[in-house]
């Protein structure tokens, strides 16, 4: 059976086909013959004219205005039934993709972002595009809907431009543009044409499939600032000598030019600190700053000075712990502390906090305040003095102690240590010279680190009850020269590591897209509560073993907390940061020229229905046109007369009388 | 008394008085002047004596003073024979009827009051035998009733209804009072008729009776019109246009019959049928019918 060329939508229209029955029965009601006598037919039939017809063509002139009427009426009735055609043209849907990454927040050289460029350029694709429906996926940290076949284009349209609530924003990462685009394959179908707006690349996979690029996919440009300088590496460290830390961050040039920038960092409230740099065409270099921080850590703050188009990388944050500075109390048994411990107290430097470090004599000790750590420098401590804290004992090892000691051993051999361990990092005590040591009993809770036989620790670390300690067996005094050297490593490596129990479990700063590892579990647990910058508080666990992925796009401080909100058991910060070396703004392609709007054509049916309705109003005009020809009235100085009413139905107009043979004429009137 | 006439009009009608152009010899002496000289009793002039003369006609008062005998010359006084051919058949219904007979009814109060003879002769004619003329002011009254209660009925057969006039050896006034429709040949045989009257010697007066309603049709009317008199039926839709042609075809045909009566010695005189008495006879007047008595 073959398809109508139409088909109508609402088909009920057509029962208006109905009135045509009271049309048809007005017409003929109208149309009936006066019957008139007159005193002279003659009259009329001359009047008539000799070319006046009465055949088919009479007929059909009598009702010519019924057939207007019933014409006008059967394409009313067909103009509401909505016609359609049968097959009409296949909608091309259009899916503009906007990137929507971090780097179209770049200022372009009007002063407005590459994104509002882009939006622009989609909202004159958007009135451009006439062969189907619009659909704009917003190619964000994860792609986003904006419009999904949309018919009103100029809505759309002015919803991409305006002004007041702008359609989207910047986002703070890298933008997922290979999901955007699967999204846009997704919603344009087969047939569908999909419009990249970026400066960007285009992804490895950007075609509907995994084949390749696609020519239904175009790539337009939506900017052309490339004057951009940015940090694209941070490294935070403990300097190699002292309690600095050390602050190093890497600068690029994206520009396809030389350029002088100026790195800031301010650190708490410590002075600024400047750098310049000078960065030849796409070159990178590194600026390192060392400085002290706070007992208490500080917030470190990198910035690059000066404007630039994009500037999102042009600033870093970090939060530095404080440096591990512990404050010692020397105790010695009266006469002072002995030359060569003095000696290794004052190369510590800087190394401990020396405003509130001191030494005191052992009859003191129960006033002293209690420091970070106290070292004990051959003294015989009491029982009652031996409190909870950080000990470190030195040689000879002697009264209240919380470890057992053995006999002194003369002349021994370090023949033995733990290789790595920190307290003898950097030490070879294999070729000491050691003119005594008093070594330590092994124990449940003694760790020895370096033997001078077996079981017979010089060097060893443990904790009881509290009191956490190193005893250094061995004495410097009379030992050779390298063994004197390394005294003072070995009491800093003690001192270091009794005094980093509180050590800071957060790094400085994170990396958006890492896992985030506490370097020592929590305090209070793992259970923590995470408030990432910009975003709601989890509750998530964390420890050295389980960590959470930093999300993409961040920029700010993380701060952690455990325990309860009124008593937190720790809180800690740690900065969140992403970086990219690849992350231009240098445009790919030229900037796109928006396209002219186009008018949407109309629905055919529309069309359908709009003839329709002309060809009704012709009709009509028509109708009414032959009506009132026969109108009364319009007769000059003529009057109605006879049966029957003068304001009678149209009639067909009649041929104009054109002369008949005259009757009256005689041979004599015919003479000249 | 008839309302045809009311007593004011009668009473101007009698300042009035026919004036036929023809010499109509009549048998019978009356009061109309034939301009013929001969027995009469209105001087005429003199002549000289001649042999066989009248005796009695000699002027002796003339003859004793020239000495010379002269006879006088008198002009005679011949009788008027007025006929009135009124149309009563049905194209004349309405107010065309009405002034036709009012008409009628002036022309025999002009002459019955000069003691002429009248003689009413409908078209189409009466079944019972047709009219004596009436003669005298008595007359009046029963050619008055005769014309009022005379229906309208048939169709007017001219050439059958002057048939009789042209038989006789009187010759007459002729008043044809009638619309002069046809209902084939386009008014050719009441003209006939009337031609053939004036041949045979009588003055004919054509007295053509118009009424402009006759070919007003209702505009925008689908019409089927009927023949008053054939009851034929001819379907019209009227237009401005065919309005406009009927008129102007009407006034043609009117034109026309106007010149052809001309043309054959015919007075045509207009009579609208929706105007006054004194309108038609001051169509009458103006063609030396009538005039003041």
């Amino acid at each position: 059976m073959p398809t109508p060329a139409l088909f109508l939508s609402d088909p009920r229209a057509l029962w208006l086909l109905g009135l045509a029955v009271p049309l048809v029965a007005a017409h003929l009601v109208h149309r009936r013959r006066v019957r008139l006598t007159v005193p002279c037919l003659a009259l009329l039939l001359e009047g008539r004219g000799p070319t006046r017809g009465g055949g088919l063509g009479r007929r059909l002139a009598d009702h010519a205005p019924l057939v207007c009427r019933v014409l006008a009426l059967a394409a009313l009735a067909l103009a509401l039934a909505g016609p359609r055609p049968s097959a009409p043209p296949v909608p091309v849907a259009l899916v503009l993709v906007v990137d929507a990454d971090v780097t179209s927040a770049a200022r372009e050289s009007d002063g407005r972002t590459r994104l509002a460029h882009a939006l622009e350029l989609a909202a004159a694709h958007v009135r451009a595009h006439v062969q189907g429906p619009v659909s704009v996926v917003v190619a964000g940290l994860v792609p986003r809907v904006l419009a999904q076949a949309a018919a009103d284009r100029e809505g759309l349209a002015r919803r991409l431009v305006d002004p007041g609530a702008p359609a989207c924003e910047p986002a703070p990462g890298a933008a997922d543009l290979e999901s955007a685009l699967v999204s846009a394959w997704a919603l344009a179908g087969e047939r569908g044409l999909v419009k990249l707006l970026t400066a960007r690349a285009l992804p490895a996979s950007s075609g509907p499939a995994s084949s390749g690029p696609d020519p239904r996919l175009e790539a337009l440009g939506t900017g052309a600032a490339d004057e951009d300088q940015g940090f694209v590496d941070l490294r935070v460290a403990g300097a190699a000598e002292g309690p600095q830390t050390r602050v190093e961050v890497s600068v690029k040039n994206f520009a396809p030019r030389p350029a002088t920038r100026e790195v800031v960092l301010r650190v708490g409230d410590l002075p600024e600190e400047r750098r310049a740099l000078t960065l030849g065409a796409g070159a990178e270099a590194s600026v390192t700053f060392e400085v002290l921080v706070p007992r208490g850590g500080a917030p470190a703050v990198a910035t690059l000075s000066g404007p630039d188009a994009f500037a999102s990388n042009d600033a870093l944050e970090a939060v530095l712990a404080g440096p591990l500075r512990p404050s010692l109390l020397a105790v010695h048994a009266g006469a002072g502390l002995r030359p060569y411990t003095q000696a290794a107290i004052a190369a510590l430097g800087e190394q401990i906090d020396r405003e509130v470090s001191g030494a005191v004599a052992l009859a003191d000790l129960g006033s002293a305040r209690q420091r970070d750590v106290t070292l004990v420098d051959g003294a015989a401590l009491p029982p009652e003095a031996l409190k909870p804290g950080a000990w470190l004992f030195l040689a000879p090892l002697s009264g209240t102690l919380p470890f057992g000691v053995g006999p002194a051993v003369e002349r021994p051999i370090v023949w033995r240590a733990l290789p790595g361990h920190p307290l003898v990092l950097d030490l070879d005590l294999a070729d000491a010279w050691i003119q005594r040591a008093t070594p330590l009993l092994p124990g449940p809770d003694v760790t020895g680190l370096a033997f001078a036989g077996e079981d017979q620790a010089i060097l060893a670390e443990g904790e009881r009850g509290g009191v956490r300690w190193v005893a250094l067996g061995l004495e410097p005094e009379a030992s050779d020269l390298p063994m004197r050297a390394a005294f003072p490593l070995l009491v800093r490596n003690a001192l270091l590591r009794l005094a980093r129990a509180p050590a800071e479990p957060l790094p400085p700063f994170v990396r958006a897209g890492e896992i985030l590892r506490p370097r020592v579990p929590l305090p209070g647990g793992p259970q923590a509560r995470l408030s990432w910058p910009g975003r709601a508080t989890v509750d998530e666990r964390l420890s050295p073993e389980v960590g959470v992925r930093v999300p993409a796009g961040l920029h700010g401080v993380l701060e952690v907390r455990t325990g309860t909100e009124a008593a937190p058991a720790y809180v800690g910060r740690s900065a969140v940061v992403d970086l990219d070396r690849t992350r231009s703004i240098a445009p790919l392609r030229p900037p796109a020229l928006l396209p002219a709007p186009r008018p949407m054509p109309g629905d055919p049916g529309e069309r359908w229905a709009r003839i329709l309705v002309l060809c009704a109003a012709l009709l009509l005009a028509l109708d009414l046109l032959l009506t009132r020809r026969l109108r009364p009235g319009r007769a000059p100085g003529g009057s109605a007369r006879g049966q029957g009413s003068a304001a009678g139905p149209a009639g067909v107009a009649m041929s104009p009388f054109r002369g008949s043979i005259d009757p009256w004429k005689t041979e004599s009137s015919a003479r000249p | 008394m008839s309302g045809l006439l009311t007593f004011e009009e009668r009473a101007r009608l009698a300042r009035l008085a026919l004036r036929p152009r023809r010499r109509l010899p009549s048998d019978a002496p009356g009061g109309w002047r034939t301009g013929r000289i001969g027995h009469g009793v209105l001087f005429a002039d003199h002549r000289p004596y001649a042999l066989g003369d009248d005796p009695r006609y000699v002027d002796w008062h003339v003859a004793a003073r020239l000495g010379d005998l002269v006879v006088k010359r008198f002009e005679s006084e011949e009788d008027l024979d007025l006929v009135l051919c009124v149309d009563r058949s049905l194209s004349m219904q309405g107010p065309k009827a009405r002034m036709a007979r009012r008409l009628a009814a002036a022309l025999g109060h002009l002459a019955l009051d000069h003691l002429d003879r009248v003689r009413l002769s409908w078209w189409p004619a009466l079944e019972r035998a047709r009219g004596a003329p009436r003669r005298g002011p008595g007359a009046l009254v029963a050619l008055l009733e005769a014309l009022d209660r005379t229906p309208e009925e048939g169709s007017a057969r001219a050439g059958a209804a002057t048939a009789e006039l042209l038989d006789g050896r009187r010759k007459a006034l002729v008043a044809v009072i009638s619309d002069f429709h046809s209902e084939s040949d386009a008014g050719q045989e009441p003209l006939a008729a009337l031609r053939r009257l004036s041949a045979r010697g009588h003055e004919v007066l054509a007295l053509h009776v118009l009424d402009a309603h006759d070919v007003e049709l209702p505009l925008g009317a689908a019409v089927r019109a009927v023949d008053a008199e054939s009851g034929l039926t001819l379907d019209l839709d009227v237009t401005p246009e065919l309005q406009q042609t009927l008129r102007t075809g009407w006034s043609r045909r009117v034109e026309a019959f106007a010149r052809a009566c001309t043309s054959a010695g015919i007075a045509h005189v207009r009579v609208e049928a929706g105007g006054t008495l004194w309108d038609a006879l001051r169509g009458l007047l103006s063609t030396g019918r009538i005039g003041r008595a």
